[in-house]
């Protein structure tokens, strides 16, 4: 049986993808038909953060438990938003290169969005330097409970310290300012629940697949 | 006369919005390869199960 929160999700991203492209945008200077990108990189991070997030609760479940399957789940929901990450900066890059002329400009969201990645292709590097599993899944549930706020604050509070390119950040209007008639909201807000349930179905599949190895081995 | 400019530039851009029939055919292939990936994740998720109740 597929779950309910599985077919949303496929229901939500089918009609993201062909509304987002069908359906009437806001005309604005600069972006144009661009704007339409909204729905497609912006829901990449909201994947993302959720599902860093829920790295993080597993991370400090599997601390206070002291349950390696929690590190299982932990670790698979970190891989998978490191995928979205990836998705929202390929999707980011194409969006820069026709509207700001550049794949890679020195907007402080890009350059944080990058060390904050970076900061995660650590975690996976600490993991993978540990062969003790009891050791590997304490020390790097601690890493990832201290990456999450550091990530958030670089993505979230500094690039609206400084001047940036982005939308609602540096002084700039946010997309909430654009969209007076609504009709981003009606395909962005789907996109964003729809791509989480995906993300979220993803990181199920690849903690069952550690969970049957996990026995295998433990056996 | 700005705004006569950005209008302008506003309809030329809009020349190949979505009522082409190439965009129709670009919207229907990137439909079907996330359906086609929904069908990978589906199947993937049924192979799962059957090693999970072995």
């Amino acid at each position: 049986m597929i779950k309910w929160w599985k077919i949303s999700g496929i229901l939500l991203v089918l009609y993201a993808l062909v509304g987002g492209l069908l359906l009437p945008v806001p005309q604005l200077p600069i972006l144009f038909q661009s704007i339409r990108n909204l729905y497609y990189h912006v829901p990449m991070w909201f994947g993302m953060q959720t599902l860093l997030i829920a790295s993080a609760i597993y991370a400090a479940k599997g601390l206070i438990n002291r349950d390696l399957l929690h590190d299982i789940r932990s670790e698979a929901y970190a891989k998978i938003a490191m995928l979205f990450g990836t998705m929202g900066l390929v999707t980011g890059m194409i969006w820069a290169k026709n509207t700001w002329g550049a794949y890679w400009t020195n907007d402080p969201k890009l350059n944080s969005a990058a060390i904050g990645m970076l900061m995660y292709a650590a975690y996976f590097v600490l993991r993978g330097s540990i062969e003790d599993e009891e050791k590997k899944a304490r020390i790097s549930a601690v890493y990832n409970l201290f990456a999450l706020p550091v990530f958030i604050v670089l993505i979230f509070v500094l690039p609206r310290l400084t001047a940036s390119l982005h939308p609602g950040n540096g002084g700039n209007p946010g997309f909430n300012s654009y969209d007076l008639d609504s009709r981003l909201r009606m395909v962005f807000y789907p996109a964003v629940l729809g791509w989480i349930f995906i993300g979220f179905w993803i990181a199920e599949l690849q903690i069952r697949i550690n969970k049957i190895q996990f026995f295998r081995e433990n056996e | 006369m700005t705004h006569f400019i950005i209008n302008q530039i506003q309809s030329s851009a809009m020349a190949d919005a979505p009522s082409t029939d190439k965009f129709q055919v670009v919207v229907a292939v990137i439909a079907l390869i996330f359906l086609g990936i929904v069908a990978y994740l589906i199947s993937l998720d049924l192979k799962i199960r059957k090693q999970e109740k072995k």
